[in-house]
């Protein structure tokens, strides 16, 4: 009796064993190699806790059986991530094979990334599915200094269904976002106009240079070329910050009016909290990074998810419609072990290819650079956001030159932050923080020995 | 003789160890500040760094409206908190001083908040106080009040944070003064009695000139700690609204470890070290002061 149930209880572990395997075989994703990248090796990479390295955290282990090794992934904060990485390009040999860098960090890390342009040229990597705008932005100098991984523009996200009840246009300009935001906020119950980036610091530092962006305007005094300002190769003499200026003070009476339709708590407000709240119904309108659209389109009790349209940056006066690109991208320290930047490279292919980037929307990351995997119908499911940013980048609505690659954008986005704060709080007049900022920037520029 | 230059030499052997250390992590750290501060010394810039004399200094006290606000909001923050959390301290002290059944317990569970992480309790605080997803505003709105800019407004956003603090370390202070009043002789009061003292002025006239050192010493320890106070600022507020809680710690963080400029934090780091060591030594004189 008992070896009968004994026999009956084997048979069943071996089925239930046997239909493991095959219910892993056929559902994992497992993206095919044929060979093994890392063949048992360990790679170390520093990213950031932005919704691709978190998508990566989400499937670690899986990523590490389609590797064959061992993957170091330190996810750490923006700051915390430009401090290390600063610091680590100081040892002599780099504790990181991999860096995750920010598109306007270009400027600041340039001197310490490795030229990928020879192992393009061995590998015959194939960079022509990336957006243009998006392989260009790692260029300096004629060396590609990193490969895209999570590039997406700030745009414009708007409920449809509150701007149909009200009969309101799209909110392609500010006066259009202003004129809608009224509407909404005197008439939709617990609804107000526009969430944004308010928080003092980094958050409305950088909400003031897209912005200025939008009147066609950038911070400092870059070679303008059509609509766009060269960021290949900035000189000293184009350093000389050009806050104090009409477009500056365009810029702070356009936050200034955004003020009186934005939600309660919104001078505490950043990225996460932003998209929440707009998530939530707490306001019709919202600046966003493309890829933390997810939050609200992949979340059901959601009254955006289905029911938000995208646009580029709402322009101001006489200016084109341009978002601001920002992002991670994957990039090679100089200071690697000459051993190890061939395990390095051989990653980096890998974890950019399309296979990884549809497989990073999966897990809440709402960002393709390659416009292969923007075709892809289930990616378009998962992210509606994704061909409205794929639109925009061959309609050329997306640029770089809002965040210079210089190593001082982190302090003139200081700087603007706390300026501009004070304006918005109605505790210092516009012209008075504009003519301050511009002051201590001009200060910061001449002792960096620039003029 | 020799035996006296034996001892000498003995005792040199066992401080040295003590006084090395000392050396390496008390005042190199101090030195190199101040050799930092006497540098243009940018992390992000390219360039080494370069001998700058006084130039981050003289900027400070000539441009630099920021690090002024910062000290004035630095002592606002002080003498709030620790004014309020002494007061508190010294009322909790009393009431477990009595002996009432049940007050061990109580006093045991009141030292929790100073357990906790100060980043912890002050992203409690922030989602606490938050405008939209608050519970206290969530508490308001339901009973028809309206919603308050806690963490938005200047005053509410200073007193939001001096709240936190007083949360957190009130006990600490509870803590100092109840163990100064279990230490007070019980005859001093048993004599003042029978001099026919009132119990008012018992405590005017004894336990207070009795209790002073120990006050004295919380208000040192809890003022150097206030001053030193960032957490609480980095998660609630950022020093905002304006600069309305920028405290000069998070002043000197953000322009040492955002802007990465090594040599102006460090100057500013140089002007808090001085400015803690003229106070405490203030305090120190006191306590040590003959009655």
């Amino acid at each position: 009796m008992n070896s009968a149930k004994g026999a009956k209880r084997r048979k069943f572990r071996t089925s239930a064993l046997a239909a493991t395997c095959l219910a892993t075989a056929f559902s994992a994703p497992v993206i095919a190699q044929e060979e093994s990248i890392l063949g048992g090796e360990t790679i170390r990479i520093i990213g950031i806790g932005d919704p691709v390295f978190q998508a990566m955290q989400k499937f670690h282990g899986e990523m590490e059986e389609m590797t064959g090794g061992t993957i170091q992934l330190d996810v750490r904060p923006f700051d915390v991530l430009r401090q290390q990485v600063l610091l680590n390009a100081q040892n002599s040999t780099s504790s990181y094979d991999i860096i995750a860098v920010d598109l306007p960090q270009f400027g600041e890390y340039k001197p310490f990334l490795t030229d990928l342009d020879g192992f393009i040229d061995a590998t015959g990597y194939d960079g022509s599915d990336f957006h243009d705008v998006a392989w260009s932005g790692a260029q300096f100098g004629g060396a590609q200094l990193g490969i895209p991984l999570q590039p997406h523009p700030e745009i414009f996200a708007y409920r449809t269904d509150i701007f149909e009840k009200y009969g309101l246009d799209a909110p392609t300009t500010h006066e259009k976002v202003l004129a809608a935001a009224r509407t909404i906020s005197e008439q939709e119950d617990g609804m107000s106009g526009v969430c944004w980036n308010a928080a003092r610091g980094t958050a409305l530092g950088q909400t003031f240079i897209m912005d200025m962006g939008d009147f066609g305007a950038a911070p400092i005094d870059m070679v303008k070329e059509g609509d766009d300002y060269l960021m290949g190769d900035i000189q000293p003499a184009n350093m000389k910050p050009m806050i104090d200026t009409e477009a500056g003070k365009a810029t702070a009476d356009y936050l200034q009016a955004l003020m009186e339709v934005s939600p309660p708590g919104i001078l505490n407000m950043a990225w996460d909290e932003r998209v929440r709240v707009y998530g939530q119904g707490g306001c019709a309108m919202t600046y966003i990074w493309a890829g933390r659209s997810a939050i609200f389109e992949q979340d059901e009790a959601s009254p955006a998810r289905g029911n938000t349209a995208y646009l580029p940056h709402p322009s101001g006066p006489d200016s084109p419609p341009k978002s601001t690109l920002g992002g991670w991208y994957l990039a090679i320290p100089n200071n690697i072990d000459p051993d190890r930047a061939e395990l390095a490279w051989k990653t980096i292919e890998w974890l950019a290819s399309p296979e990884m980037i549809e497989e990073y929307t999966k897990y809440g990351n709402c960002v393709s650079p390659r416009s292969s995997v923007s075709k892809i119908d289930s990616v378009i499911e998962r992210c509606p956001v994704i061909p409205h940013v794929e639109d925009m980048s061959i309609k050329g609505e997306l640029a770089g030159w809002q965040r210079p690659p210089v190593p001082e954008v982190q302090i003139i986005v200081d700087v603007l932050g706390a300026e501009m704060h004070q304006v918005i709080s109605g505790e210092k007049p516009s012209e008075e923080a504009l003519s301050d900022a511009q002051s201590q920037l001009d200060r910061e520029m001449r002792k960096a020995g620039y003029y | 003789m020799s035996q006296s230059r034996e001892a000498r030499r003995a005792a040199t052997i066992l401080v040295s160890p003590a006084v090395l250390l000392l050396l390496a992590l008390n005042i190199f750290p101090i030195i190199y500040a101040v050799y930092i501060s006497l540098h243009h010394w940018s992390l992000s810039s390219p360039n080494p760094p370069r001998f700058a004399g006084l130039f981050n200094y003289q900027e400070l006290w000539q441009y630099d409206d920021r690090f002024m606000n910062a000290l004035g909001v630095s002592a606002v923050f002080i003498v709030l908190a620790v004014g309020i959390e002494l007061l508190l301290g010294f009322a909790l002290a009393f009431v477990f001083n009595a002996k009432l059944k049940g007050l061990e317990t109580l006093r045991k569970l009141s030292l929790l908040p100073v357990m906790a992480m100060p980043l912890v309790v002050g992203l409690v605080w922030f989602y606490m106080l938050n405008e939209n997803f608050g519970v206290t505003n969530w508490f308001l709105t339901l009973f028809g009040f309206e919603r308050l800019p806690f963490l938005t407004d200047g005053t509410l956003a200073m007193l939001s944070i001096v709240i936190a603090d007083i949360w957190q370390w009130t006990p600490f202070v509870t803590l100092v003064i109840f163990a100064a009043l279990q230490s007070l002789p019980e005859y001093v009061f048993e004599a003042a009695r029978m001099d026919g003292l009132t119990e008012r002025e018992i405590f005017w006239r004894i336990t207070l000139p009795l209790l002073r050192p120990a006050i004295l010493v919380v208000c040192v320890i809890r003022a150097i700690d206030a001053f030193r106070m960032i957490e609480l600022v980095f998660v609630m507020t950022k020093g905002g609204p304006g600069g309305n809680t920028e405290v000069l710690p998070w002043y000197i963080y953000t322009k040492g470890f955002l802007s990465l400029d090594l040599g102006y934090a460090a100057a500013m780091a140089v002007v808090m070290i001085v400015v803690v060591t003229v106070v405490a030594q203030v305090f120190v004189r006191k306590i040590a002061a003959p009655e």
